[in-house]
Parts: structure tokens; C-alpha cells; sequence
């Protein structure tokens, strides 16, 4: 045990007086890092407007919020819309994971207004393995003047070769699938989409990889 | 010999910001996120791959076992720690994940701040001074080690694993961890080796601990401020 003595320890430690000058020398010094710096990066929690002084505050993105998957509030057996119907088939080539890692994943979604419904039926062919196909299908409402923080509803994440079902949108932006070839091959996913939606413009934020439907 | 007085204080300095850099928040994000919830069945080296990367970027892991092997001189004790500290981490890790157990990560998170905090305070041989005693390193490094299990833990939970071959990939996280962890322990103690033999070690490994205990108690802060302020994930 005399050995303890040996291990991890200074052969000349500072003084007490020294010591208490560390010690609460460092806890101020983290109170203010932390106070100054790192709350508001990490929670945007700014105290002292330091952040928003320096511009650390925008290192920390918009604020993403979570919304509960539920029915939008008040919603009725029968719906009316303002927005146009439309239907579209749309089929998304997915490159294998190994051959094209960029264009074996990507996000398709449309843009809606709260209350805005559609119906949806999708498949994959080009794998077998259910396993190896996984979807996460999702709504965003992005930053927009009006909107300082992004929300992000979840619907559903899961692997499988198909899916069908409807979807009445709880939040106005842009909803639809991230998804992800996990297969050795190329695939295409088939979708199916009628309702009360707009395409979102090949390149713009939820159609990224400019996937455009098939013409009618 | 003066000019060589700064570099000790310069790397504390980088360890702090580190340790406040969003760049380098320390979680499982991003694809690695999307892999590990989306992948059923073994995954063996993908996650080792994930535990070693968790390990060699995980400031909080690091900064502790920087502050445990500070003032071990000999390899034998180098190794009995390392050691004590992974069968502490991986008691915690493998059953905290197996049997479900929830704990608040950002509270596990504060105490591992404050393990950072208490190992930087030993090593300026403040229980001694202030107390008058001495608690047991090799206690202190295996009981934290069970908090840091903990928090490996609270970091895979919330990627919601599939119960489809979870044994497996749990040991290959950990197999990874303690791979990370070599990786990460070598190049501190290449380091520190050779920071011993230079008079500035002496000189400075005072100024070097309060740095270290600083970055501790700022992640203390930011975990605790992290507690109180957000939902937990």
C-alpha cells in the first residue's frame, strides 16, 4: 500500500492557498466558458446576449422542435381544399450503397399546407431482402421568415419493400421519405402519390436530388 | 528555457475549446445514427468501428484517462488502470444497454465532467491538502469507470439498436471502445513520456491539472445547464 503514494500523485503538489486559488479559479473560469460560449452554441441558451454579440448563436442552427404525430386539431370526416388535386407516379432509381454511395440515398417529399391530405402507395423492386431497404417517411416545416425554428414531425421509420397509406399533413412544409438503398445493387422505388400536394421543383430543399415524375 | 513554458498551457487551451466545440458535440450523429437504427441483425466490425470512433472523439473519455495516467510512471500501473477503468465502463455499458436501464444522459454526462474534476483535484493532491486524506485511486478510477460505462450506454440507447443481434453488436461497440481507447492512450502517454523528460513537466504540470480541471467543470456545466434547460432525447 505504500505504493499508493507512488501512484498518480505530484512529487510537489502546490500549496493550500494555491490550491483554493485553482480550484475556484477554474470553476469561475468554467462557469463563464460555459455561460459565454458553450450554452448558447449547444441550447441557444444566451444569458448574457454574448451569443447573439458575436454571432456564436448562429453556430447553432435553428431551433428543430418536434411535433407530435397527430391528426391536425378539429379535422373532420369530410375535407375541402383550396389546393388542386393532382396525382403522379414518380420513380426513384437508387444506386447501390458500394457502386455510388451518394446517389444511394436521397430525400422526395412534397409540399403541403396544414390540413393538406394525400394518398400514397409505394414499392421497390431491384432487392429482395426487406432488410436491406430502410425509409424514414417525415415532415419538415424549414426556417422561413415567419418560422425561426425547423419542426420535424415523424411518421414512420422502418425497413420493408412497400408501403401504403395516407397522410394528412399536422404542419405546413414539406413532407414525404428520406430514403435508403442498403442492398449489393441498384434499385427503384415506385410511388404512387394523389391528393392535395405541389411537387416540390427538381433541386429545391425536399427534392435535393431533382427526381421529376413521369409524365402523364 | 522560457519559451518552452507555453505549449502545456497551449494544449489545456485546445482541450477546452475542444470540449466546447459544437464541431465535435459528442454523440453518435448523422449517418452513423441512420446506420445504427437501421440495422437489424450483427453488424461486427461496423461496430467496432462505431465504439472505437466513440472512444478516440470522446474528449470527456479522454480528458479523464489523460488526468489518470498524468502521474503514473510506471507501465505496470499504466496498465492496472486502463484496466480497472474498462472493467468499470464495460459492466455499466453491457448490462445498462441488455437490461434496458434508462439514466439521464445528460446527468451521466455531469458526473463524468465531474470525474474529470475530481481526478485533475487528486492530481494536484487536494484531498491531502485540503482533507487531510488520501481515497483510493484505483477505487475512484474503477467506480467513475462505471459512470462512464453509463454513459456509452445512454449514447447507443438513444440510436434505439434493433433487439436483432444486439448482443453482438453491443460487444463489438465495446471491443471497439477498448480499441479506441488504446488508440487514444498511446498517443497521450507518447506525450506525456516525452514531456517528462523535458524540465517544463515539472514546471508545469500544475498549471496543466487546473486546465484540465477547468475543462471538467465546464463539461459539468454545460451537461447540468443541458439537465435542467432541455427535453430529454
Amino acid at each position: 500500500m505504500s505504493d499508493v503514494k507512488t501512484e498518480g500523485h505530484m512529487p510537489n503538489p502546490p500549496s493550500r492557498k494555491k490550491l483554493l486559488m485553482i480550484t475556484g479559479g477554474g470553476f469561475v473560469a468554467a462557469l463563464v466558458i460555459a455561460v459565454l460560449f458553450v450554452l448558447p452554441v449547444e441550447y441557444q441558451l444566451d444569458l448574457t446576449g454574448f451569443g447573439r454579440a458575436t454571432g456564436l448563436s448562429r453556430l447553432a442552427g435553428p431551433k428543430v422542435v418536434k411535433i407530435e404525430n397527430t391528426a391536425a386539431a378539429g379535422a373532420a370526416g369530410a375535407q375541402f381544399y383550396q389546393t388542386p388535386y393532382r396525382t403522379d407516379t414518380i420513380d426513384i432509381p437508387l444506386a447501390s450503397p458500394d457502386a455510388d454511395p451518394d446517389n444511394s440515398e436521397l430525400e422526395y417529399k412534397v409540399r403541403m399546407k396544414t390540413g393538406d391530405s394525400f394518398v400514397y402507395s409505394w414499392t421497390v423492386t431491384g432487392v429482395k431482402n426487406p432488410e436491406e431497404f430502410y425509409y424514414d417517411f417525415h415532415g419538415e416545416t424549414p426556417v422561413g421568415p415567419d418560422n425561426p425554428e425547423a419542426k420535424v414531425v415523424e411518421f414512420k421509420q422502418a425497413t420493408g419493400l412497400s408501403s401504403n397509406g395516407t397522410l394528412v399533413a399536422p404542419m405546413p412544409g414539406v413532407h414525404g421519405w428520406y430514403l435508403q438503398n442498403q442492398s449489393t445493387g441498384p434499385i427503384v422505388v415506385h410511388l404512387k402519390l394523389s391528393g392535395f400536394y405541389e411537387l416540390v421543383p427538381p433541386g429545391e430543399y425536399g427534392n435535393a436530388k431533382g427526381i421529376e415524375p413521369a409524365k402523364q | 528555457m522560457t519559451k518552452h513554458i507555453w505549449w502545456p498551457i497551449v494544449i489545456g487551451l485546445l482541450l477546452i475549446i475542444d470540449a466546447a466545440s459544437p464541431a465535435f458535440a459528442h454523440g453518435i450523429a448523422g449517418k452513423d445514427a441512420e446506420f445504427v437504427a437501421s440495422n437489424a441483425g450483427a453488424q461486427i466490425i461496423p461496430f467496432i468501428y462505431l465504439g472505437a470512433k466513440h472512444m478516440v472523439t470522446g474528449y470527456d473519455h479522454l480528458l479523464f484517462i489523460l488526468g489518470v495516467i498524468f502521474f503514473l510512471y510506471r507501465m505496470t500501473h499504466v496498465a492496472l488502470y486502463v484496466t480497472l477503468f474498462s472493467i468499470g465502463h464495460s459492466i455499466t455499458l453491457l448490462t445498462g444497454v441488455l437490461s434496458g436501464i434508462h439514466v439521464n444522459a445528460y446527468l451521466i454526462d455531469a458526473i463524468i465532467g465531474l470525474s474529470v474534476v475530481y481526478k485533475a483535484f487528486d492530481n494536484l493532491g487536494g484531498f491531502q491538502t485540503l482533507f487531510g486524506v488520501q481515497p483510493s485511486n484505483r477505487a475512484a478510477v474503477l467506480i467513475f469507470g462505471l459512470f462512464h460505462g453509463f454513459g456509452l450506454a445512454t449514447k447507443l440507447q438513444a440510436l434505439e439498436p434493433s433487439r436483432d443481434g444486439l448482443l453482438a453488436n453491443m460487444i463489438s461497440f465495446n471491443v471497439g471502445v477498448e480499441l479506441g481507447q488504446l488508440i487514444a492512450l498511446s498517443i497521450m502517454l507518447g506525450v506525456i513520456l516525452w514531456w517528462r523528460q523535458h524540465s517544463s513537466f515539472s514546471r508545469n504540470a500544475v498549471t496543466a491539472n487546473a486546465l484540465i480541471l477547468t475543462a471538467g467543470f465546464v463539461l459539468m456545466n454545460y451537461q447540468l445547464a443541458g439537465f435542467f434547460t432541455q427535453p430529454e432525447a
